[in-house]
């Protein structure tokens, strides 16, 4: 059984005013497995929130189903199920975190004893010990983040779904976030996070999903995604003289001079190894030859452009 | 989904509606029944009680304020009462169980705007509201007793209201007193006497108390009037012919009144006090400001002159002048009368 | 449980609302500051104070349970603080409860408060006070709840301001509703009577919960009369509730 299922997920917002209708997500059909860490990518506007919304039954959706778990997103037994940590998440101010945390156990539906045993526990591995009686107004962001997640976890949900989880946080933060994710993970955890900051993604995702205006336009592993596509290479000639190094210059997507030499960079394998020859046969020594992956940031614009 | 809330909703609403329209019934049928229909039906002042958003209460009482500053400034001033019987009515309306009003309202309208008439008005729309309340039909029978005191009937009426008063049973002792000195037949001029006495000793309020000895000393006048009356008649027997001057019958001849006012003898003889003769110009004058802004009412427009009153039937006859030397004088055109 | 955690939790957090205190603070003030309008009576003083006591608790009443209350919903919108809250294991109905709870227990601790100041100054400048005023008090308590509720439902339906104003707007015609049944003659046999009429049963009739006069001059009041409005209170609230809840079941955050 897959964490979350979505089948046709469609939000339409209706404008008061009479200029028609927005329709923020479009027909997604989202996979997440078991205990995997899946990536939801997208711009700022393209429906991420919107989506993650929609799987906490926060919005009706306009069309379409979302399913965690196995049950209708909207049912009380998937709620039970979800650990939710929005983007930017707001508690009382005047709480502080171990009362924060009883608070969220109550409504999670836990007695008084299983309340204690969740403090306990997560305070310890959020880190919340020292801070645990002062007033949440004052903390930084990275406090509130932590905070946010330990009331994510209250009740041990089977599925974590976070919105931009490591916005606003210096890097000992998002390190520590990360670690955290894949820590869950371990422990047979299904996380499904937001971001645009394709570098968190890359590091952590076992999969990835790109929302573009709405639709999702592809999902599935990083590296089968990255790999169907361009395999760029670098090769680097030394002692090409001016006439041969403009042959190749013409057949590469990219040319340049460096100390070490002339570098070409071709589209596929097959025309950098035909440069390669044809350098040699004119004298010259071929330093490196590489190949240039796709950086899922680059996989990421290309996709941008595809669809606008 | 949607169509399902809706119903529920519809559902829930009926049932509700109806649950709380018989509710609302029921509370209507226990407020309305302890007052007389036809009070409610006067506009502007209903109207006041709708706008008032649940501070009745505290509105009547600014009102109130207001019309003891205006009762209290024109008392000091020219001695109109205009729109004192108005601002009780509406204060009335707006809170009917403001028991001071009808009862300071009366008083007011009875003792310094002559207006008995007013006041019993008023006196009686608070009986309703307030069936156990001794202090309304009581005051009743103190306009009665002084206002009334020259009317054929007076005494009697008076006697019926004290008895009410003291069926509420909540009356105290000397109301029970007085009420008993009238079945005797005792001299009305003594109960009066008591009556102001008490409240010149014992009111609360200087202004209370400030009326009551005006009240007093007025009283006090009367009987001087009727002492010089008696020495007139002794005199006029002894001599054959009346006396033509006051220094005729006593020594006192420039006897003090504590008003201002002087003694004297009119052209028929008879002993006269300028005090009390503006008192009953006051009544007059309110008994004919009344009649002829009725008629105002009535016709649309101020009357000619003073009999116009009388063929209109709103007064049976024009009120002579006390003082026998002078007459009312009317403009027809403002309305207004001068003694 | 969860109704109780989160009425608990509204109940903190209104009671930290700086605006209460405000209003708190002059509903008092106008309790103190009556005396000097009894000055200037003839002897009505402690009339003009239970008066006044009763008006202030009303009003000031009225307007906690108006900002406060449509300020609730729409600051833990606002402020996000809902979203954690509403995705829990927890029908949507029961959010809506647990705040309208809380804003109740605010409301008794308020006029509780203020019918205590008010008593023991009427006592000490020599009144007396009949179970009238207590009653009064009640009803008046009675009558915050009904409003509250239509400020909850409001917020959940609108935005804060217009929410507000709506729900000021049915206080005040709540008031006046009477007139709708008690027509002059030309309008007998019109439509228009009869559309009054029903408006009259439809529109909350506050003034039923008013029996300040009774209590300011001391009349006894029927204990069926005061039964009787507390059961048309109840239903109508009742009422407003469940279609809060309804309102809410559905509604995008």
């Amino acid at each position: 059984m897959d964490a979350i299922v979505t089948h046709d997920l469609t939000k339409t917002y209706q404008s008061h005013v009479g200029r028609g209708s927005v329709t923020s997500l479009d027909g997604l059909n989202l996979a997440v497995q078991q205990n995997e860490v899946f990536g939801f990518l997208g711009k700022n506007g393209a429906g991420k929130t919107t989506t993650i919304k929609l799987l906490c039954s926060l919005l009706r959706p306009t069309r379409g189903t979302a399913s965690v778990m196995g049950f209708d997103a909207r049912s009380r037994k998937a709620r039970q199920r979800i650990g939710y940590l929005p983007e930017n998440p707001y508690f009382y101010e005047y709480l502080n975190p171990r009362e924060t945390l009883d608070f969220y156990g109550q409504l999670q539906g836990l007695d008084r004893s299983e309340r204690a045993a969740e403090w306990l526990k997560l305070s310890e591995c959020l880190d919340l010990a020292t801070i645990a009686d002062q007033r949440v107004r004052g903390f930084s962001k990275g406090m509130r983040q932590r905070l946010g997640f330990a009331v994510a976890l209250v009740g041990d949900p089977p599925a974590l779904i976070l919105d931009e989880p490591m916005s606003g946080l210096d890097p000992m933060g998002r390190r520590m976030i990360r670690e955290l994710i894949l820590r869950l993970r371990d422990e047979g955890k299904t996380i499904f996070f937001s971001s645009h900051v394709l570098g968190d993604v890359e590091q952590i995702c076992d999969r990835v999903g790109i929302l573009v205006k709405g639709k999702l336009v592809v999902q599935g592993r990083i590296e089968e995604l990255i790999a169907q596509r361009f395999h760029k290479v670098e090769v680097i000639l030394h002692g090409l003289n001016e006439t041969a190094a403009a042959a190749l210059a013409a057949d590469a997507k990219l040319a340049r001079v460096s100390e070490a030499g002339r570098h070409f960079v071709y589209d596929d394998l097959d025309s950098a190894n035909e440069a390669v020859r044809a350098g040699q046969a004119a004298g010259a020594k071929l330093v490196e030859f590489t190949p240039v992956r796709d950086s899922l940031e680059d996989y990421f614009m290309r996709h941008q452009e595809i669809e606008s | 989904m949607r169509g399902r809330k809706a119903i529920v909703a519809l559902l829930v609403v009926s049932a509700s509606l109806s649950l709380t329209a018989l509710s609302q019934r029921r509370l209507d049928a226990m407020r309305t029944a302890a007052f007389d229909e036809e009070l409610l039906y006067l506009p502007n002042e209903h109207l006041l009680d709708h706008f008032t958003a649940g501070l009745s209460g505290v509105v009547a009482d600014v009102l109130w304020l207001k019309c003891i500053q205006y009762t209290s400034t024109h008392f000091r001033g020219d001695f109109k009462f205009t729109w004192l019987d108005h601002m009780c009515t509406m204060i009335t309306r707006l809170d009917p169980y403001f028991v001071d009003v009808y009862r300071y309202g009366g008083i007011f309208l009875a003792a310094l705007k002559a207006d008995d008439d007013a006041s019993i008005r008023l006196l009686k729309s608070g009986i309703p509201p307030n069936p156990d309340r001794w202090e309304l039909p009581y005051e009743i029978a103190m306009v009665h007793m002084v206002n009334r005191r020259d009317q054929p009937g007076a005494a009697e009426a008076a006697a019926a209201y004290l008895k009410l008063a003291v069926a509420t049973g909540t009356a105290p002792e000397n109301v029970a007193h007085v009420a008993a000195g009238l079945q005797r037949k005792n001299k009305l001029t003594d109960m009066e006497r008591a009556m102001w006495t008490d409240m010149a000793q014992h009111h609360a309020d200087k202004f209370m108390r400030d009326l009551a000895s005006r009240k007093l000393a007025l009283l006090d006048m009367r009987l001087a009037c009727e002492e010089l009356e008696q020495a007139a008649e002794a005199y006029a027997a002894r001599t054959g012919s009346p006396p033509r001057s006051l220094r005729d019958i006593t020594d006192n001849a420039e006897r003090i009144d504590p008003l201002g006012g002087t003694f004297f003898l009119d052209s028929t003889g008879r002993v006269q006090n300028t005090s009390l003769l503006n008192e009953s110009v006051d009544r007059a004058l309110g008994q004919l400001r009344n009649a002829v802004r009725l008629y105002r009412k009535d016709a649309g427009s101020w009357p000619g002159s003073l009999d116009d009153l009388v063929s209109r039937q709103i007064m049976t006859a024009i009120p002579k002048h006390p003082y026998e030397d002078k007459s009312w004088r009317y403009d027809p055109a403002t309305g207004e009368i001068v003694p | 449980m969860r109704i109780w955690a989160v009425a608990h939790n509204t109940f903190r957090e209104a009671v930290r609302d700086r605006v209460l205190y405000v209003l708190v603070f002059f509903a008092a003030a106008s309790i103190f500051g009556s005396k000097a309008l009894g000055w200037i009576s003839i002897g009505q003083d402690i009339k003009i104070m239970v008066d006044i006591s009763l008006a202030a608790i009303s009003v000031f009443g009225v307007l906690i349970a108006i900002f406060v209350g449509t300020n609730l919903v729409h600051k833990e919108i606002d402020k996000r603080t809902i979203y954690t809250i509403l995705c829990r294991p927890m029908a949507r109905y029961e959010f809506v409860l647990g705040k309208c709870l809380g804003l109740a227990g605010l409301l008794a601790v308020v006029v509780f408060v203020m019918t205590a100041i008010a008593a023991v100054y009427v006592f000490l400048l020599g009144g007396r006070l009949t179970s009238s005023f207590y009653l009064a008090a009640l009803l008046i308590y009675w009558k915050l709840l009904l409003i509250t509720a239509l400020a909850v439902l409001l917020s959940a339906l609108t935005a804060p301001i217009l929410g507000a104003i709506i729900v000021f707007a049915a206080y005040v015609v709540g008031h006046a509703t009477n007139i709708f049944i008690n027509l002059p003659p030309q309008f007998d046999g019109t439509v228009s009577k009869q559309v009054l009429q029903a408006l009259y049963y439809v529109l909350p009739n506050l003034s039923h919960f008013d029996i300040a006069s009774e209590a300011a001059n001391g009349v006894a009041i029927a204990p069926s009369y005061v039964v009787w409005a507390l059961a048309y209170g109840t239903v109508y609230t009742a009422m407003l509730l469940t279609l809060a809840a309804l309102a809410f079941e559905d509604k995008d955050v």
